[in-house]
């Protein structure tokens, strides 16, 4: 069950950084808007509601998990970025950005592991 | 021919500035939550004892008398909110590619604000900065490589 939880929370904090993307490219393109009218488009309203799922979910994770193993699996997160950046924004990665992504997950499992 | 322009250079070091910004707001907004969170949780027994015994208006005064706690969680939620809005900015001409491994540099503050700051003061380890220098190291190979023209 927690792993559910877990992968909800995955899933649904990549989908809040995908659509705060999608709404930085729309606000580039249409600078006219006022705060409120680029709260109330859809991508950040979007953005903004994935982000709430993704620290409920993290929080009921939290509660059952500890530290030492959650947070470690927390940085597949930037992995996973990786490839949304890659597929969905045809973002160009080079084999120095992978090692140092990597270096980083090792960094967060470090850190994890010491809680 | 639309110009969308892949980041120029020039252009997305000033956007790197949000980005940092962003994540130096929501290193604060987590040591702000973990401090207040963590007195609030100690009232909670006398909180629901209060409740039971229906004294409401001593709950009022123990919330108002620390007030500062409250303080913290409302402004650590702020931190929160205002935190998204620089990192959209951000991403308007940052790659998600670059700008989100950045996040990880809010494992470096928020462990130095947790070991520094006098009111949290947890132990120094020495693995800990291990994984910090990990991070760290990441960090530099994906924002100190040789552009390619």
């Amino acid at each position: 069950m927690v792993w559910l939880l877990f992968i909800c929370s995955l899933v649904a904090s990549c989908a809040s950084q995908f659509w705060q993307k999608k709404a930085a490219l729309l606000f580039a393109e249409q600078p006219h808007l006022t705060a409120l009218q680029k709260i109330l488009t859809k991508p950040m309203l979007l953005g903004i509601f994935f982000l709430t799922v993704s620290a409920a979910t993290w929080l009921a994770v939290l509660s059952q998990w500890d530290v030492s193993v959650a947070y470690p699996l927390l940085s597949l997160n930037f992995i996973i970025m990786l490839f949304v950046a890659h597929y969905f924004f045809n973002e160009k990665i080079t084999t120095q950005q992978i090692v140092g992504v990597l270096l980083i997950v090792l960094g967060v499992i470090t850190l994890g592991v010491s809680l | 021919m639309a110009h969308t322009s892949p980041n120029a250079p020039q252009q997305s070091s000033s956007y790197l500035w949000w980005a940092l910004a962003s994540v130096v707001l929501i290193s604060m907004a987590q040591l702000l939550l973990k401090w207040g969170m963590t007195h609030i949780y100690s009232l909670l027994p006398q909180i629901s004892m209060l409740l039971q015994s229906r004294q409401i208006s001593v709950i009022f005064n123990i919330i108002s008398e620390h007030w500062s706690w409250w303080l913290a969680i409302f402004v650590g939620l702020s931190f929160y909110a205002i935190s998204m809005a620089c990192w959209v900015i951000a991403l308007k001409h940052l790659k998600l590619s670059i700008a989100y491994p950045l996040l990880s540099l809010s494992y470096v503050f928020v462990y130095f604000g947790a070991v520094y700051l006098p009111w949290l003061h947890e132990p120094f380890s020495w693995l800990k900065m291990g994984g910090i220098l990990l991070i760290l190291a990441g960090l530099f190979l994906l924002f100190f490589h040789k552009p390619k023209t």
